[in-house]
């Protein structure tokens, strides 16, 4: 069995305290804490390597673009993929509106149709709305029942007109706000046997620290994270993108380092993807740092990290459940006989009577971090009204003793508030 | 327990001032905190200046720090009768000091400053 506490002291934030009590962080779904192999993998490239990649001919420049590629293998290797199908950038929503600039500007025209589901973050849906508007195209949405379900079986069945029309399916691996899993293999299988030439695109931000990604065996065409959601620095994510594909797309950022021959009238780009999709100096240290945070979640194994996650999430649902003030938004279990994994990392909740910014301050004087607010879900608020929600979120370091703090907490919000 | 929710504050807020629709308003403002979904809509009677303010009344949705604000905001503006210019000029200290707070957080001034952006925004 995972013991977390064999792993709190790589976390140097963790020994902390705020508001004169230990710091217990439960919105790891916005960012995770660090340990300090990502910290210092961070600081040795900077003190020891420092030096830009693929230009100068000195030892610096050599090691510096040796720990690049070795950090770009570890990294596309964690999520199954190869080297060479890793496009970095700095975080998911970049990662999304260069698929739209790209793939987007030349393959979707007017009278296509882009469907994505009902529970996206905005960052998987705001880039897709004006990529519709420029071209004339059409968004559809698959509903989210109350329950926090994606109801893409039913969707398909009743959608048959629409279907020849569709070009891309894009949708969350994991949702940020209710941690609704979406059956991705199946569901991708299910539309493409409906759907000819359909190219997917998933936003797997949430995924990503919880789940194994295999993605070379899954038939997604993009799948877009985020290292600092996964023990990474800030600043530095990735999208992957099938070789098949990334090799009939034109390059999102032009410039320096990705070009085969300029003139000043014209520019070729490298046929080697990896450069040609590294526009500008890279950040090396950034991927060194994603490295480690990969090398350190493979150390104790994602299948290992996956169950401890289950176990916290079944934990938290089943204390939150004994609050009648709080309604569970989202699966009320982590699995289901009849489709398996329902929630991952993440359990939201509305307080009857306490708005969530006072709640989530409460806790705040206790030491106790969570997310309040709508999560950059707006539309999925809006529909089951929701003004704002409670997320308490998880990593491999939190404990049953902290949700049991965070629930004691809780206990006290009745008597601060009077409700 | 928590210094920010003293028990007028949460009273404040509990039974706002001047909360309800202002039947013979003129001029409807609206605010919403993108991070939240709290808002607040204002009700004004205004003067042929378009600034002074003859009368208000708002109402809103949201945490205790935006509704209590927005209260105290709405008594001070009719016992001082100030304008929407003078609104606009009031330092968020004076807010701070209208509910009690000393220095209110950088995640929680959207909500304090909620009811002044929506009569500021209009201008």
């Amino acid at each position: 069995m995972f013991d977390p506490n064999k792993y709190r002291a790589d976390f140097p934030i963790l020994s902390r305290y705020v508001n004169d009590k230990p710091l217990i962080y439960l919105d790891n779904a916005a960012t995770s804490q660090k340990p300090k192999q990502v910290i210092e993998a961070l600081t040795e490239y900077y003190e020891q390597h420092n030096a830009n990649v693929h230009r100068g001919v000195h030892t610096l420049g050599d090691e510096s673009t040796k720990l690049f590629h070795s950090s770009r293998q570890k990294i596309a290797e964690f999520f199954g993929a190869k080297a060479e199908e890793l496009v970095a950038v700095r975080n998911t929503t970049e990662a999304v509106n260069q698929v739209c600039y790209t793939w987007g500007e030349s393959r979707i025209s007017a009278g296509d149709v882009i469907v994505l589901t009902e529970l996206e973050h905005h960052s998987n849906l705001v880039p897709w709305q004006l990529l519709a508007q420029r071209k004339g195209a059409r968004l559809e949405f698959i509903p989210v029942d109350e329950q926090g379900r994606v109801q893409w079986q039913r969707w398909l069945e009743q959608s048959a007109v629409l279907l020849p029309k569709v070009k891309l399916l894009a949708f969350s691996h994991v949702s940020n706000t209710l941690g609704t899993v979406i059956p991705l293999q199946e569901m991708i299988a299910a539309f493409r046997a409906k759907i000819k030439n359909l190219t997917v695109f998933v936003d797997g931000a949430q995924a990503a620290p919880h789940l194994k990604i295999n993605f070379d065996a899954w038939s997604a065409d993009f799948y877009a994270v985020s290292a600092h959601k996964m023990l990474g620095p800030m600043g530095i994510g990735g999208l992957l993108v099938k070789k098949s594909v990334l090799e009939t797309l034109q390059p999102f950022l032009v410039g320096g380092g990705m070009i085969d021959e300029v003139t000043l009238i014209k520019t070729t780009f490298a046929a080697d993807l990896e450069e040609r999709f590294t526009p500008g100096t890279p950040d090396v240290a950034g991927l060194a740092g994603w490295a480690a945070a990969c090398r350190y979640l493979d150390a104790i194994g994602m299948e290992q990290l996956a169950e401890h996650d289950q176990s916290l999430v079944a934990y938290t649902l089943e204390q939150l459940q004994q609050l009648p003030q709080l309604k569970i938004i989202g699966p009320a279990s982590p699995v289901s006989e009849s489709s398996g994994l329902e929630r991952v990392g993440s359990v939201a909740f509305l307080y009857a009577g306490v708005h969530a910014h006072d709640l989530g301050q409460v806790l705040d004087s206790e030491g106790i971090a969570v997310r309040s607010g709508h999560h950059c879900t707006m539309p999925l608020h809006e529909k089951y009204h929701w003004t704002a929600s409670t997320r308490i979120s998880f990593q491999l370091y939190n404990t049953r003793l902290e949700i049991d703090a965070a629930v004691a907490a809780l206990h006290t919000v009745e008597k601060v508030f009077g409700v | 327990m928590n210094d920010l929710y003293q028990e007028v504050l949460i009273e404040e807020a509990r039974h706002p001032q001047n909360f309800g629709q202002l039947a013979d308003a003129d001029t409807v403002l609206k605010e919403r905190n993108a991070s939240c979904g709290d808002d607040i809509t204002i009700y004004l009677k205004l003067a042929a200046d378009k600034d002074s303010i003859i009368d208000l009344s708002w109402e809103g949705h949201g945490c205790i720090i935006s509704q209590a604000a927005m209260s105290v905001l709405s008594a001070k503006i009719k016992a001082d009768q100030l304008s929407l210019n003078d609104i606009a000029k009031l330092p968020t200290a004076e807010i701070e000091k209208l509910l009690g707070i000393e220095e209110i957080s950088p995640g929680r001034l959207k909500c304090l400053l909620l009811g002044k952006q929506a009569l500021v925004s209009s201008r």
